[in-house]
């Protein structure tokens, strides 16, 4: 009797208890976590809005408006106004849109190719290690920046290159992160159990490698969102990233807006206020995951 | 040692080989017929374009043009630039002296901020000195270098009535104006450089700080001083000399950025200019190049390795 209450009870129960428990759990989190979760909050903040630019945007980010040029910070215009008149704080909106875009589509593609083909060489071992060894450290020779503003200037400069071009400057440093990982957990003692009772190599590296190596790649996958920012904003900087007039964080910065900058200093302020914002988010997310899944480093850097 | 040397210097010849061989291939995948649109793009007429044709070498068979190219590279000839007639190699030369000194203040600047960054945080571990060191560090890492060399140029002619000086001169001829002209990049490069460095010492120091021999060390009555100065820091040279040579592309990098908001006639401009020019053989040369400083920094750092810990230097 008393047990099929408490069973009942609990049936009922359970919808209002497991959230409960999940605010309780948030509760902890972020009692034990305070600035990782702040600073969440902030990218959140900045991913929303850029996001949902269309719904948020207090004026079309292309509307030129010539007698409201050059404004400083206002009630009507909150970040103030460009030399055309466009509302800033509209264009910072978009301009993360592109950036965030551009950043996390990159990353994602180049981390998922990089993990394959470093889990696949630490894996294996042998010759085709040695030769992915080889394509690495010529990868690593070149800076990120110039690898890709040397292939956009040429194979042209749309959005889809531009991920594809980052991606390629990413892949370097994400194999020899997954390779080490992958080296690390192959001496583990159930990876030489799961060759004992017949596993084959791709299943190896698939159900049991791939799985015990992702807390280093999804560190440094989070490392690589703030590197990716920063290479897109300088690329657009230099004018061979987003074109205008797309909003993009790093144009809003470059050559043209400069020489309106003395007159109206705000406008050197907001878009690289956004690309700090972001990048210092990520930064710290992925030092807080790093210790969360090693505590070991906790605190170390 | 001498082996170990050999085998390093090898595998960087290779690596550098590999990556002229990728350079001219994707120069050579370039979509469309390159010189059509070259053509189109910067107005040549139809000698230049043949003369275009023949130098980029679209005519002969991909590995006769890459060996000719590979030959006279050897010899430091890059070819000519196409808009301007001039020699690659010399160019390249002419220029390279305002990377290099850029660089080497901004790591420099960047050392002498975080050498007593690192060693306080890490010796204060985990308490304000060593909060307010990572902050610096995690806010340095953050900031993107052509923001604030903007915010600079912008807020320091708005305040000060400053613009940077035009007019490049060399640190030889005019060692004054020079530096007058270089510290303030170099000032900015060496802040944002010093990010990654403070924390790399820190964990370095902090690792080295958990050892046995440092218990040792200190059971055995040496002062602070002498731990720090003969134990600690000397062990955590390794770890901060890979990631300056790690730094060294970030550096390149970031280079080209200072050198072109405050108007430094490096190797960054001129590939920006070969890039608004079209100009396939400067930059082709300049990503070979870029590609070789790496390289040989990072078999400096390597061979360094040897002299600082004994312990590589006999097992290799």
């Amino acid at each position: 009797m008393a047990s099929s209450t408490h069973a009942s009870a609990s049936v009922a129960e359970s919808p209002a208890l497991s959230a409960r428990r999940a605010g309780a759990v948030l509760v902890r989190v972020v009692r034990r976590y305070p600035f990782p979760c702040l600073v969440t909050l902030v990218l959140v903040l900045i991913g929303a809005g850029s996001g949902l630019a269309d719904f948020i945007a207090p004026y079309d980010p292309n509307a030129i408006n010539p007698t409201d040029r050059l404004q400083g910070p206002n009630s009507t215009y909150w970040m103030g106004t460009d030399a055309l008149g466009r509302d800033v704080f509209t264009r910072v909106l978009y301009g993360g849109r592109a950036s965030l875009g551009v950043s996390v589509t990159s990353v994602a593609l180049g981390v998922v190719v990089a993990t394959a083909i470093g889990l696949v060489s630490g894996a294996l071992s042998g010759w085709f290690d040695v030769l992915v060894q080889r394509i690495v450290d010529m990868l690593m020779a070149f800076p990120g920046l110039i690898i890709v503003i040397s292939l956009t200037a040429f194979f042209g400069t749309s959005v889809s290159l531009l991920v594809v071009v980052i991606a390629i400057a990413l892949l370097g440093g994400g194999i020899r992160i997954s390779r080490a990982a992958a080296i690390q957990v192959s001496s583990q003692p159930y990876i030489e159990a799961a060759r004992t009772i017949g596993a084959t190599t791709p299943r190896i590296i698939v159900r049991h490698i791939l799985p015990n190596a992702l807390p280093p790649i999804m560190v440094i996958a989070t490392a690589y969102l703030g590197v990716a920012i920063l290479i897109e904003a300088s690329v657009s900087f230099l004018g061979y990233g987003i074109q205008p007039p797309a909003a993009s964080w790093g144009f809003m910065l470059g050559a043209e807006a400069r020489i309106h900058m003395i007159e109206q200093p705000w406008l050197s302020v907001w878009p690289g206020l956004a690309i700090f914002l972001t990048v210092f988010s990520f930064n710290i997310i992925g030092d807080a995951l790093r210790d969360a899944f090693d505590p070991r480093l906790r605190g170390s850097s | 040692m001498r082996g170990y040397l050999v085998r390093r210097l090898l595998l960087a010849v290779l690596t550098l080989f590999g990556i002229s061989l990728i350079v001219a291939g994707v120069m050579r995948t370039l979509p469309g017929d390159v010189v059509d649109v070259l053509a189109a793009e910067a107005f040549y007429d139809d000698r230049e374009k043949e003369r275009l044709r023949e130098e980029l070498g679209l005519e002969a068979p991909f590995f006769e043009y890459f060996g000719k190219w590979l030959a006279d590279a050897v010899q430091g000839d890059f070819g000519k630039a196409l808009r301007t007639q001039r020699s690659v190699g010399s160019d390249l030369v002419n220029r390279i002296d305002v990377t290099i000194e850029l660089a080497f203040l901004g790591i420099l600047i960047a050392t002498l901020i975080s050498v007593p960054l690192g060693i306080v945080a890490a010796l204060q571990r985990s308490r304000w000195p060593d909060y307010t060191a990572r902050s610096i560090a995690v806010f340095a890492l953050a900031i993107p270098g052509f923001w604030l060399a903007t915010l600079a140029i912008v807020f320091g002619a708005k305040w000060f009535r400053w613009s940077p000086p035009l007019g490049y001169q060399p640190i030889w001829e005019a060692p004054l104006t020079n530096l007058q002209q270089m510290w303030l990049p170099a000032l900015l490069f060496g802040l944002i450089l010093a990010g990654v460095q403070t924390r790399i010492l820190r964990t370095a120091l902090l690792d080295v700080l958990r050892q046995d021999y440092m218990l040792t060390a200190r059971a055995k009555g040496l002062s602070r001083v002498m731990l720090l100065r003969r134990h600690a820091l000397r062990n955590s040279l390794i770890p901060f000399i890979t990631v300056i040579g790690v730094q060294f592309p970030v550096v390149l990098g970031g280079s080209v950025v200072f050198e072109l908001i405050f108007a430094l006639p490096g190797i960054g401009i001129y590939l920006l200019d070969g890039i608004a020019n079209r100009d396939y053989i400067v930059v082709q040369a300049v990503n070979v190049w870029i590609a070789a400083a790496v390289i040989l920094t990072n078999l400096i750092v390597d061979v360094s390795y040897g002299f600082l810990d004994p312990r590589i230097r006999v097992s290799s």
